[in-house]
């Protein structure tokens, strides 16, 4: 669970990005102004800032040289390639063009949470812990044997909770986007997945489209 | 590179390549029949003078006697040859009169060209009755000179006008282009958000209260999109001036404006004015829609129509310096700045396309003034 800044003037994105990163575990603080965001960094500790280039009072890129030390996401219309090197010239981490895809942004946050090192390191629901960084998994305290690849679909699952991640997504997220196999292999995995860690009640199977991880 | 910029250059470098090739389709065949009018001036020429000496020295010849024939050659030839005409005559191998400038082959009976020491040069080598040569040596680079400058000028101007008329076109073309890539630009926003709302609905797990908030914000921001492409047919009807023109009822169009803007107060004092009823309209809106937003909560915004003028004032914060010079003159600033928004230049289009001028101004209170002036309004 990350604590994200979220600094976009257009209200119905702000909503659209804080319902998403709560759905899947995130705190959000959002911010509709650069002054705001200034002001918010200044308060607290963030893991990560997703930052609109074109706010109403300054630019994206001031926000970024005045909120130091906080891995950042620039969120923008403009797709211009100068506007990429600026913003990856001031240490951006990433760099997602309007519009974009809700999966696709929570997998780049994701990305860059883990590569920051700032990611969750373990997870525990009922029974079942999860420890990320040891690549371990423990079912009321007996560790049990996951292949790398049931781990990794595992972690994805679980780092999108709440959010139905269809067979082609997770094959590219999990398997990497090269991975041409039918997506039965998909489907043989959640099977294990749920055998080897009693998870029936919690990845559940949406009609036509692919799979959820549901903490309730 | 944007699209049009490539199919403007694409056509403006067709259009200099068919320029130039008419040019040059022009401009060699006039080269060739000056150079061919040139040969055969000197062709007369040498004929005319060949037949005046020939007549020279028979008629002298016989007065004077063989011994005075070439001096009587000599100077008729003098007469005749000056600063770019050279001469030789021979009898068998024998000179009898040379100044020419330079020795070469001149097969007799032949015309034609030579270069010697850079300078052009124009001879024919003749045989007269009388059993002389005549070989005639005429100097044409001066005529070649002049030729050259002339085609020079001509590709020069050419070159000025195609420049110049590029650089116009490039101008239209971009201030057609513009506006159109703002409203793609501003398109954006609603479309990233009614795109996620849409994912969300479908992927995610909602409480009942965030399925409402996610359709609300699709539906609202929907009406958003519709409302861009409206004022791009505006904008359209704007440039294309497809417009229709009438009698437009003031009294009417503030009425509608009140209907959306509750907060309108207005005063007529000018009962009928000549334009388009949707354009005036749009612009009303415009103007009154950034009103309200810069005022307090229920602070009154009015509008004013005089002869000639529509006003309106709002009570708000105002605007700043900055914000007021790009407000005035949107057209002199590349980027889309925060205040007024694309809704701006298309006010400033409108009121153009009715002979009128939008200017903003800073109010009493402070707050901000915008005023429509028609120049050449029909009624009266």
């Amino acid at each position: 669970m990350a604590n994200i800044l979220i600094v976009e003037d257009e209200r119905a994105i702000n909503d659209l990005l804080k319902l998403n990163l709560e759905m899947v575990g995130h705190r959000c603080v959002t911010a509709f102004s650069g002054r705001e965001a200034i002001h918010a960094a200044a308060e607290q500790g963030f893991d990560l800032m997703l930052l609109d280039i074109m706010l109403p009072d300054m630019e994206g890129f001031t926000v970024m040289e005045k909120v130091r030390d906080v891995p950042t996401i620039f969120l923008t219309a403009r797709g211009a390639t100068t506007d990429k090197v600026r913003g990856f010239g001031l240490g951006a981490d990433d760099y997602i063009v309007k519009p974009f895809e809700v999966a696709e942004l929570l997998a780049r946050v994701q990305a860059v949470l883990r590569r920051t090192h700032r990611a969750e390191e373990s997870y525990s629901i009922g029974d079942l812990t999860i420890r990320f960084d040891a690549h371990e998994v423990f079912l009321a305290g007996e560790r049990v044997d996951l292949t790398p690849q049931e781990f990794t679909l595992l972690r994805i699952l679980i780092e999108n909770r709440n959010v139905c991640l269809s067979r082609q997504k997770l094959l590219s997220e999990a398997w990497g986007i090269d991975f041409l196999g039918e997506s039965r292999t998909v489907d043989v995995h959640i099977q294990k997945l749920r055998r080897k860690l009693k998870l029936e009640d919690h990845i559940k199977t949406i009609y036509k489209t692919g799979y959820r991880f549901e903490e309730s | 590179m944007k699209l049009w910029q490539k199919t403007y250059l694409l056509s403006t470098l067709l259009c200099a390549l068919i320029l130039y090739g008419c040019m040059f389709g022009v401009t060699v065949p006039a080269i060739r029949s000056t150079v061919n009018g040139a040969t055969e001036a000197a062709l007369r020429e040498e004929k005319a003078i060949a037949r005046a000496l020939e007549r020279t020295v028979q008629d002298t010849a016989a007065e004077l006697g063989e011994g005075r024939k070439r001096a009587v050659v000599g100077t008729f030839l003098d007469y005749y040859g000056g600063r770019d005409l050279y001469f030789s005559v021979t009898e068998g191998e024998e000179p009898v009169y040379v100044t020419l400038p330079f020795a070469a082959d001149y097969p007799t009976g032949t015309a034609g060209f030579l270069r010697q020491d850079g300078r052009l040069y124009t001879f024919v080598s003749d045989r007269l009755p009388a059993g002389y040569d005549l070989i005639y040596v005429k100097d044409v680079e001066d005529v070649q000179q002049l030729l050259r400058r002339q085609v020079m000028a001509a590709a020069l101007t050419g070159t000025t006008v195609a420049l110049l008329m590029a650089v116009a076109l490039y101008a239209l073309l971009y201030r057609i282009n513009l506006p159109v890539s703002r409203l793609a630009h501003e398109m954006r926003t609603p479309l990233t958000a009614m795109r996620g709302y849409a994912e969300t609905l479908r992927d995610a797990r909602l409480t009942e209260e965030q399925r409402y908030m996610a359709a609300s914000y699709i539906a609202e921001e929907s009406t958003r999109l519709s409302d861009i492409s409206s004022r791009l047919l505006t904008l359209h009807n704007a440039k294309e001036e497809a417009t229709s023109f009438g009698p437009v009822d003031v009294e009417d169009l503030f009425d509608h404006i009140r209907q959306t803007y509750p907060a309108v107060t207005y005063e007529v004092r000018w009962p009928t004015l000549f334009g388009d009823q949707a354009m005036l309209s749009s612009l009303l809106n415009n103007l009154v829609d950034n009103a309200v937003k810069a005022s307090p909560a229920g602070a009154a915004v009015e509008l004013k129509a005089e002869p000639n003028v529509l006003t309106v004032t709002d009570h708000g914060s105002g605007m700043s310096d900055e914000a007021l010079r790009y407000v005035n003159h949107p057209s002199k600033y590349k980027k889309l700045h925060s205040a007024g928004g694309l809704g701006v230049p298309l006010c400033h289009q409108i009121a153009k396309a009715h002979g009128a001028r939008l200017a903003f101004a800073r109010g009493a209170d402070g707050g901000t003034v915008a005023t429509v002036t028609f120049y050449n309004s029909l009624t009266s």
